[in-house]
């Protein structure tokens, strides 16, 4: 039986895969966690991550669905943090593009207009970018996305 | 492993979801997510959602595997759950599938006989041919053509109207207006003509119905199959029993009698009475029952005994009913043959014109009930003294006379195709018989079952069991019981069943056999009787049936 | 991507998201492994479907790739108790090197001792098990190699150590029959073959109500339906025959003998294709040696010969003799003998017939002395003028005086066997001999009989010829007193030839019935009153060497060797 904390009524819930998504400031995990679920803004957010985080083109069902911001990430085509603003607007735009297809049933503060980079910052082999997400409703939401960085 | 072990499936090369466009797999994720929303629609399945990923997806694509594979197998398939579920199965998917192997099915025929039409007055009548005959329970008939019912014929389709006391009666010739078995109406049943004949006083069958079978079932079609492996030609058993049953599909059973076979005795005509090579005896069951036919012969006068009787004889040509049972019945020509003649005495013999293969047939009985039996019948007619004339006046020397015979259909046709030299094996002796009939007789059989059993039913059960067995078997009473019981809401059915069993022996005698169990056909070589060569007959106004209503 | 049916291929098939960032990835490749091993096993299913649709392709078991073996502490230690006959078993101590524990005794009448292992029953059709038996599916720790860990047949899972002290085998605590709570086990066996039926269901209900599947019934399927389509041909019928006796047959359709050569009770033969083993007590065909090509279907050993006059002239040679009874003479009789030996013919006297004289004859044949009789004055019966059998025989042998009469001062000899082959029946004989002893399957064999009734040619006549191994002595013995007495002892060799002669004086009161005087006794001996005597044994005949006797039984349905095994008590059993 699937247990939610909130009240999600209305609501679509999905499993959450980003326990920490809702703590503000703090690295999202990507795990199953204690198997909890999420809706709402959260589980846009979720969405938008992993989609950002999957190569484009790889279900074949799917072809749209992805994009190519790791790859890009891992190329040598990203060397000043200009390079990465730039690499992130193009493959969000890829991402929201595919929401706004797949989200048209969604309410409003679960379909996001705009994904913006905030900052980044080169920790280790990881990159930490904060993205902040405004959604058709008004509503904003900031995460912190550490992403492994290898050369 | 050839091609078909895999149908182009490898593990390792190409199981993956290359096998599929992006329309299929996208179809299937659908199927899937649809379903799961149905049952909990607060689930965010959206396409790019998480769950989406992990369980519509996986899902979704083994479903697709299955899909795939299943249908590739289904394109080849052969008797895969139709051996298993044949009365499941559709005909036509059935007759595809058998096809491969080259059976085609048996396709019934529709039952005809005659309809006695009483009238109370003697008028001319036109029946035209879509007037029907309807049974109590429905079944519908045809004249087999528009006819005139009148007095004084005058062309073939002109029928003679007879009268019997103060009313006239016709004879019109029905046939079912469907195939199947449930229209060999027997004697009296009533039918009721629609639109109605004027003066109609009554009409009924006059005298049982004949043929009328189903189409071949499922399950016959099935017990063929191994027949339908073997080559087709005439050299084993069992390919001549399956060329015979795909060229002749009305032929039901075939027993072939080879060079040790016990019922073939032809092939030992020598010193030291062995058995020679070269020789085959096929005997052939091709109708449920005996048919009758009526043919006009000129039948000549042997004596006359002073002023009691006449004495005639009536020879049936081998081209008349070839390799027919018996003559059953002998009158005036063109008489309706309500009575007969007595018949005394027929005497068989060979008839070996050639007609491009000799036969060797070393005596009279080896010919009985093949193409080239002749057979000369005695009759005798009683002095009628009322005409007052003498008997050189009443007793012609030759007289025109309509007789009756039983017979099976297509022995002279099967043997025909036996011969033929584009299809017969050299050196080989074939001769197509007839089955020896066994006439089987029961005594009245005592069924409890409520009104809604009709007793026509369980006689035709009866009738379909016994004129079904095949060669080799008996008529077991226990047999009997089982297809009556399996009609639905018979109760009970009363012992003992006493079945009786005349065999029409080559050698021109009539042997009874009776049992109350099970009725076998004994072991008579020397008069070509054997279970193999003889099967059982029964009518259906020989089943007696008494329904007794609980 | 490619092969699904791998977990790690399969496991690639979620994204890269997945197995890249995803924390949890190991509980992915759990899924993914789970996944793969359905459709592995989906796979499987698939194929054997489709090699279902071909007698040649069609697997006679079921595989489950993974079997679930669930062991409770009440149930294990059980299973079936008593040993099947061909089980591998010895009576009494086992020696080394069966599936039975060394040392162990094994008694008739009483319960199996299993000491000292640890087994359980399997599922009823569980025909065969893999390798191995692990203890998860996944990087397993614990694999217990077949015969050396467990040992697997007649049913049962056989473990040579307790898998419940096994630390590395997890347990858990489940309810028991009685509500009380005891230990579980799951171990995973590979590669599980179950017979399901298919064989039947698919091809041998066409010829046989046999339902138990084996890969040596599959072939002898395949060769019964080769037989219905492709129809008698001498090749065929020689594969048949070997098939069903369970011996092998060329495979491909041509195949060059390279080596044929002996490993321990095996010989083998090499082809350019294959490699086949059979026993050594078996004789291999001549035509067997390297270099030889041999065509698809050609058996390998003389255990199953098929001939037929027109390419084997002589098979008769060899064969003592042939009984012939109501399958071959049209007449009331039991089977008369007709031996292989030179016998006198000898003339009866002239018949006077109406269109003129007629000289019978008659030779030895063995049977009873009535039928014998009633054969012979038959064929008088049917004698026509000029055309008695001394007058066709001596014509037919040249023995004719000037004017081309017979001439009867003459003597005539003939071999009652060549008469009836050469003469008679010969070109219409389709003869199957088999060495019964050495038939290594023999299930089959009515099947086949009237399987080849059914399909050889329905002019012809079909005689099978049963090698039998008899003992070298046998003894009569009278019913009432059970009792073996030496003096009842005859030799194979006089029984068989009819040779009472040389029977021992109590011998020969059973075998002639009379008392040691002569006089007729009316003894009730089984053997005599089951009618072995003089009259009976006529089909069975003396063979150069003793102990290798054949019987040849006319027609095809019966062994009338077994009929003298019944009659007569062995004499080397105590």
């Amino acid at each position: 039986m699937i247990t939610t904390s909130k009240d999600y009524s209305g609501r679509q819930v999905d499993l959450s895969v980003f326990p920490s998504l809702a703590t503000a400031n703090v690295p999202v995990s990507s795990e199953f966690g204690e198997g909890k679920v999420v809706a709402g803004p959260m589980a846009a957010a979720q969405d938008f991550l992993r989609i950002l985080l999957t190569a484009t083109g790889h279900y074949k069902s799917d072809p749209s669905l992805g994009s190519d911001f790791y790859s890009g990430l891992s190329g040598k085509n990203v060397r000043f943090s200009s390079d990465l603003l730039h690499l992130f607007m193009i493959e969000s735009d890829k991402v929201l593009d595919y929401l706004a297809i797949h989200s048209t049933n969604l309410p409003d503060d679960e379909r996001i207009t705009e994904a913006r980079l905030v900052s980044s910052q080169v920790i280790g082999t990881s990159i930490d970018l904060v993205i902040e997400l405004s959604f058709v409703a008004g509503n904003t939401l900031t995460v912190r996305l550490p992403v492994q960085w290898s050369i | 492993m050839s091609d078909a072990s895999n149908l182009g499936y490898v593990a390792g090369i190409n199981l993956d979801t290359d096998l599929f466009t992006e329309a299929e797999l996208l179809e299937e994720e659908t199927k899937v997510a649809q379903v799961i929303l149905d049952y909990a629609p607060s689930l965010k399945l959206t396409r790019g959602g998480t769950l989406y990923d992990l369980v519509v997806r996986p899902r979704a694509l083994l479903n697709a595997i299955a899909t795939k594979l299943n249908k590739s197998l289904q394109s080849t398939q052969s008797l895969q759950g139709v051996v298993e579920n044949p009365e499941l199965a559709v005909d036509e998917v059935v007759d595809a599938i058998l096809s491969n192997r080259g059976i085609k099915r048996r396709i019934g025929s529709k039952a005809t006989g005659t309809v006695r039409v009483n009238v109370s007055r003697n008028d001319v009548y036109s029946l035209h041919s879509d007037l029907t005959f309807v049974t109590a329970t429905g079944l519908v008939f045809l004249p087999q053509q528009s006819y005139r019912a009148t007095v004084d014929p005058q062309n073939d389709t002109d029928l003679t109207i007879y009268a019997t006391g103060d009313q006239f009666y016709f004879l019109v010739p029905v046939i079912a207006q469907v195939t199947g078995a449930a229209s060999r109406l027997i004697d009296v049943t009533e039918l009721l003509p629609s639109p109605t004949i004027p003066n109609l006083i009554s009409s009924f069958a006059f005298g049982s119905f004949q043929g009328g079978e189903n189409d071949e079932t499922n399950e016959e079609l099935l017990a063929r199959e191994p027949e339908a492996l073997a080559a087709k030609n005439h050299v084993s058993a069992v390919s001549i029993s399956s060329t015979l049953k795909d060229q002749f599909t009305f032929v039901r059973d075939v027993s072939v009698q080879g060079m040790n076979s016990l019922g073939m005795s032809r092939n030992a005509s020598n010193l030291l009475s062995f058995k020679m090579g070269g020789y085959a005896d096929v005997y052939v069951r091709t109708a449920q029952a005996a048919s009758y036919g009526q043919i006009n012969k000129t039948a000549t006068l042997v004596e006359i005994e002073g002023t009691t009787k006449a004495t005639y004889s009536l020879v049936i040509d081998r081209d008349d009913f070839p390799g027919h049972f018996f003559v059953s019945k002998i009158g005036p020509a063109g008489s309706d043959l309500v009575s007969s003649y007595l018949i005394t005495s027929e005497e068989k013999t060979a008839d070996l014109r050639t007609d491009g293969q000799i036969h060797h047939v070393p005596a009279s009985k080896d010919a009985v009930y093949t193409r080239y039996q002749k057979n000369t019948v005695l009759f005798e007619i009683e002095f009628d003294e009322t005409l007052g004339t003498n008997p050189v006046d009443q007793f012609p020397a030759t007289l025109a006379v309509t007789a009756q015979v039983a017979y099976l259909p297509g022995i002279k046709e099967i043997q025909d195709f036996l011969s033929d030299p584009t299809r017969g094996v050299v050196l080989s002796d074939y001769l197509a018989k007839a089955p020896v009939p066994c006439f089987v007789h029961l005594s009245p059989i005592r069924v409890h079952a409520p009104s809604s059993v009709k007793g026509e039913d369980v006689r035709l059960a009866v009738f379909d069991y016994i004129n079904g067995l095949p060669f080799g078997s008996e008529v077991r009473v226990d047999e009997i019981l089982s297809v009556i019981k399996a009609i639905a809401d018979v109760k009970r059915v009363d012992l003992p069943i006493r079945i009786t069993g005349d065999i029409y022996c080559p050698d021109g005698v009539v042997r009874t056999i009776r049992d109350d169990n099970a009725l076998g056909v004994p072991s008579l070589p020397e008069v070509g009787v054997v279970p193999e060569t003889t099967a059982f007959f029964v009518e259906l106004s020989d089943i007696p049936i008494a329904m007794i209503e609980v | 991507m490619s092969d699904l049916t791998s977990p790690e291929v399969y496991y690639g098939f979620f994204s890269a998201f997945w197995s890249r960032f995803f924390g949890d990835s190991v509980a992915m490749r759990g899924v993914a492994h789970a996944d793969a091993l359905d459709l592995a096993q989906q796979y499987q299913n698939f194929l054997e479907a489709v090699g279902n649709l071909s007698i040649h392709t069609i697997e006679p078991f079921h595989k489950k790739q993974w079997l679930p073996i669930v062991l409770r502490r009440s149930s294990f230690g059980t299973g079936p108790d008593q040993l099947k006959h061909g089980s591998g078993a010895n009576f009494g101590v086992q020696p080394a090197d069966t599936k039975f524990r060394e040392g162990v005794t094994f008694t008739y009448g009483g319960l199996e001792q299993r000491s000292g292992l640890y087994y359980v029953g399997a599922p009823a059709n569980l025909q065969n098990l893999g390798a191995v038996i692990t203890n998860r599916l996944v990087e397993p720790s614990v694999m217990l190699v077949r015969d050396s860990g467990f040992i697997f047949g007649d049913g049962i899972i056989t473990f040579k150590d307790d898998p419940f002290e096994n630390p590395l085998i997890p347990k858990r605590e489940v309810a028991g029959a009685n509500g009380n709570v005891e230990e579980e086990i799951v171990l995973w066996a590979i590669d599980g073959e179950f017979d399901d039926g298919r064989l039947h269901e698919q091809y041998g209900y066409l010829f046989s109500n046999r339902k138990v599947s084996s890969e040596s019934y599959r072939k002898v399927i395949a060769a019964f339906m080769a037989l219905f389509s492709d129809g008698p041909t001498p090749q065929m019928l020689e594969a048949i025959v070997a098939t069903v006796a369970g011996q092998p047959v060329i495979r491909e359709v041509s195949e060059t003998v390279e080596r044929v050569t002996t490993l321990g009770t095996k010989q083998i033969v090499i082809t350019d294709a294959s490699t086949y083993q059979v026993s050594t007590s078996v004789e291999l065909r001549p035509e067997v040696v390297p270099g030889a090509v041999l065509l698809a279907g050609t058996p390998l050993t003389t255990v199953a010969q098929a001939f037929d006059y027109t390419r084997t002239p002589n098979w008769w040679t060899t064969v003592p003799a042939i009984a012939a009874g109501r399958d071959y003479i049209f007449a009331d009789i039991s089977p008369l003998g007709f031996v292989n030996t030179v016998v006198p013919v000898e003339l009866e006297p002239t018949l006077d017939l109406l269109e003129g004289t007629a000289t019978p004859a008659r030779f030895f044949l063995t049977g009873k002395t009535e039928d014998i009789e009633k054969f012979w004055s038959l064929a008088r019966e049917k004698t026509a003028a000029g055309a008695g059998l001394g007058d066709l025989l001596w014509k037919d042998a040249g023995l004719v005086d000037g004017d081309g009469a017979p001439d009867f001062t003459q003597e005539l000899y003939i071999n009652p066997l060549e008469f009836l082959v050469k003469k008679i029946l010969g070109r219409h004989l389709i003869v199957i001999k088999m060495k019964v002893n050495l038939i290594t399957r023999s299930e089959s064999f009515l099947d086949l009989l009237k399987i080849l009734k059914n399909t050889i040619p329905v002019w012809c006549s079909l005689l099978v010829i049963f090698e039998v191994t008899l003992e070298e002595e046998f003894a009569f013995q009278n019913a009432g007193e059970p009792t073996l007495d030496a003096t009842n002892l005859v030799a194979t060799e006089d029984l068989i030839a009819g040779a009472p002669e040389n029977f021992t004086g109590a011998a020969d009161g059973f075998w002639n019935d009379v008392d040691s005087e002569g006089a007729p006794v009316n003894k009730t001996p089984e053997a005599l009153s089951d009618a072995i005597s003089p009259e009976t044994i006529t089909t069975t005949l003396d063979l150069a060497t003793p102990g290798n006797n054949v019987t040849a039984y006319g027609g095809s349905t019966a062994v009338l060797e077994e009929s003298v095994h019944y009659k007569l008590t062995d004499a080397c059993t105590p």
